[in-house]
């Protein structure tokens, strides 16, 4: 009888590894989109420095979009 | 800023938390930014050889690492606007403390500068002593008795500006106390 992996447990899931690896991805979106919005609200509510807060936000989504990025290259 | 001043009302000192403090708070994350390298290098072969990974392609540990480092990114976000939205403002009229916690709870403590009754500065600790920050203590005649500023840059200079400017507003009418326009320390 073949050993369970004792690496990873979750391979024992009932649907497969891609599926569960784009829902995965979905989740980081919409967690993305939620704390986006977050952010953006307080840095453009309480921030004065426009200029600062242009920098802060370009950095922070470049940041976003690049992890994003990184796990879209990995469900496909 | 979500404070309103009064007209004529203007800002002497803005000041923001020592840097330091920010880095402290900062360096979990760092440490959790290496968490997936030491990953990948200790357990590399044997985490490429997991089923999981034959399974969803070679590009798992991609995917791993990228929603790691997002969380991680987030976080230090999340962390430097709670750094960034705790401000201590000095005006002709007032002393104003704002507090973040976390991403949806702030208070903002005022006092005018006619209630302050004593000022002092302390720097307690190794660090602070080397990079001079410390709180600031101000006991007032109002409601809240004791404000405290706490990791400022200078405490000493900020200490020494409250009261300077306590004393212009004693001693002259509000519209004619001299305004000292550096504001930052």
């Amino acid at each position: 009888m073949q050993s369970p992996d004792p690496f990873f447990a979750f391979p024992a899931l009932s649907f497969p590894t891609s599926s569960f690896l784009s829902l995965v991805f979905l989740f980081a979106l919409l967690m993305s989109f939620i704390m986006s919005a977050v952010l953006l609200y307080h840095w453009m509510s309480y921030g004065k420095n426009i200029m600062a807060v242009r920098v802060v936000a370009s950095v922070y989504f470049i940041g976003v979009a690049i992890f994003l990025g990184m796990m879209l290259a990995g469900v496909s | 800023m979500i404070v309103f001043f009064e007209a004529g009302e203007e800002i002497i000192t803005k000041v923001r938390k020592h840097w330091f403090v920010f880095a402290v708070q900062a360096l979990p994350l760092a440490v959790l930014c290496i968490i997936p390298l030491i990953f990948f290098a200790i357990g590399g072969s044997r985490f490429a050889s997991s089923s999981v990974v034959q399974e969803a392609g070679p590009s798992f540990p991609l995917f791993f690492a990228g929603l790691w480092y997002l969380v991680v990114w987030v976080l230090f976000f999340i962390k430097w606007t709670d750094y960034y939205l705790d401000v201590f403002i000095l005006t002709d009229r007032r002393v104003i403390y704002i507090t973040q916690k976390g991403l949806f709870s702030r208070r903002i403590a005022t006092s005018r500068l006619d209630r302050v009754q004593d000022v002092s500065a302390e720097v307690t600790g190794m660090m602070p002593t080397f990079l001079n920050y410390g709180d600031v203590h101000v006991q007032t005649a109002g409601e809240e008795k004791e404000f405290i500023f706490h990791d400022l840059p200078n405490p000493d200079i900020v200490k020494d500006r409250i009261l300077s400017q306590y004393n212009s507003a004693i001693r002259m009418p509000r519209e004619t106390a001299p305004v000292h326009k550096n504001t930052e320390v």
